[in-house]
């Protein structure tokens, strides 16, 4: 696992440190992410109970990305307490805010939906990435976890995009702002 | 004396001498000259000196309450027949037991809350003390075994660092046999906590079963007369 690791530069954060924040922020993503896929299930449930056409499949789909986000959750809630990492103090915000993403974009229909998937799994990719860059080697277990959550992360841009998310009316747009929103979620929540 | 004197070395002798010599030089360097050591052996160990020499204190300290705590929750729970400890009773001994290892330099640590505690941060680093009492109820919430990762987090460190605080200021003036006085405070403030937890799911459990009431049309308010508003959803 060597070849990918970056040694520490001065000016970056020691081990505790980089570990706190890594674990925070990630667990904040997952919290987030299931509530964005929470909010999509939903709408989707209420428009199946109102008696509107959906998407079966999708609504399948979207369900088992809701069940792996948990396991992802899962894993990092047990890291705060085993590593003594301190959650951010923004969760209800990300409660909400997640909802009302993933509401909202299933509400824009269901291949907006699948564009909000494709733009936040993007971001999401990328930020393990880089965290597989920066962990040190002794972190071998934390990485090996990341970077399998990593692929399954990307599973998921790829049913989104086998779903049709990149067909969706003003998807540059609507990519775009889920993705600056998304960062600025992981800026905040590295930190606070 | 060794010539080599340690971190702990330094501290029993520093800790020793603070009620006479206060947060000054002087005690520096009566604690040296009683190990027989150099100032700068001092300054190597603490490079910030006597808040270095607390926040070392405080930490080891947070480690022997956390041995203790475990010993005695383990014994409770073999007891036959066993008496497992509730949340607020590991609390309650968590606290007791951090406090009662101060117990021999009560008046050093009482320098040590009032120069770290409130100092200008460019002095010293303010706030120092506040840090590491949240350091010390972190570390009893994660010795009892608390795994919570939600907003319990913080709200269950907010309560217990409020009693504990509180707590330790009471326990710094006691002057009762057996610090009477500040278990009996701190045996009231646990039950405030236990009372604002019941008020609390209490107020809960009406909001529900408000709601519940508003969204099943079963609520006959005035105001909601069929006809002023147009139908739910």
């Amino acid at each position: 696992m060597t070849d990918n690791y970056h040694p520490s530069l001065p000016g970056d954060l020691s081990g505790k440190k980089l570990l706190d924040r890594v674990i925070r922020v990630d667990h904040a993503g997952e919290y987030g992410a299931k509530r964005i896929y929470a909010g999509q299930l939903a709408v989707l449930a209420a428009q199946k109970r109102r008696g509107h056409k959906i998407n079966e499949e999708n609504y399948r789909n979207i369900a088992h990305m809701a069940a792996q986000e948990e396991q992802h959750l899962k894993k990092f809630s047990e890291l705060i307490g085993q590593r003594r990492a301190r959650p951010t103090v923004l969760l209800p915000i990300w409660h909400v805010a997640g909802f009302a993403l993933g509401a909202a974009t299933a509400m824009l229909g269901e291949r907006a939906a699948m564009a909000c998937t494709i733009a936040v799994e993007e971001v999401i990719d990328a930020h393990y990435a880089r965290q597989e860059a920066i962990l040190p080697p002794s972190e071998a277990e934390l990485k090996a976890n990341i970077a399998q959550f990593r692929a399954e992360e990307l599973e998921h841009r790829d049913t989104a995009i086998a779903a049709g998310g990149r067909e969706t009316p003003f998807y540059q747009a609507l990519a775009q702002a889920v993705k600056l929103t998304s960062r600025a979620a992981i800026f905040l929540s590295e930190r606070v | 004396m060794s010539h080599h004197p340690n971190r702990e070395n330094f501290l029993s002798q520093i800790l020793a001498e603070m009620p006479f010599t206060g947060w000054s030089e002087a005690t520096i360097a009566a604690a040296a000259q009683n190990l027989a050591a150099e100032r700068v052996t001092f300054d190597r160990l603490f490079p910030g000196e006597l808040a270095d020499v607390m926040g070392y204190w405080s930490h080891q300290l947070d480690q022997a309450m956390t041995a203790q705590l475990q010993q005695q929750i383990a014994e409770a729970a073999s007891q036959n027949p066993p008496r497992p400890l509730g949340v607020s009773g590991k609390i309650r001994l968590a606290v007791k037991i951090r406090l009662e290892l101060m117990q021999d330099h009560r008046q050093a640590a009482r320098i040590g809350l009032a120069k770290l505690g409130f100092a200008p941060p460019k002095l010293l680093p303010g706030g120092l003390a506040a840090k590491l009492a949240w350091d010390s109820i972190d570390a009893i919430w994660h010795s009892i075994g608390d795994s919570s990762s939600d907003f319990n987090w913080y709200s269950k460190r907010a309560t217990l660092f409020a009693v504990y605080v509180a707590t330790a200021l009471v326990w710094l003036d006691d002057a009762t046999e057996g610090q009477q006085e500040t278990w009996q405070f701190l045996e009231r403030r646990l039950g405030d906590v236990a009372a604002f937890h019941h008020r609390r799911q209490k107020l809960q459990t009406t909001l529900t079963r408000g709601l519940a009431q508003i969204f099943s049309h079963r609520v006959t308010c005035p105001i909601l007369r069929p006809g002023i508003l147009p139908p739910l959803p």
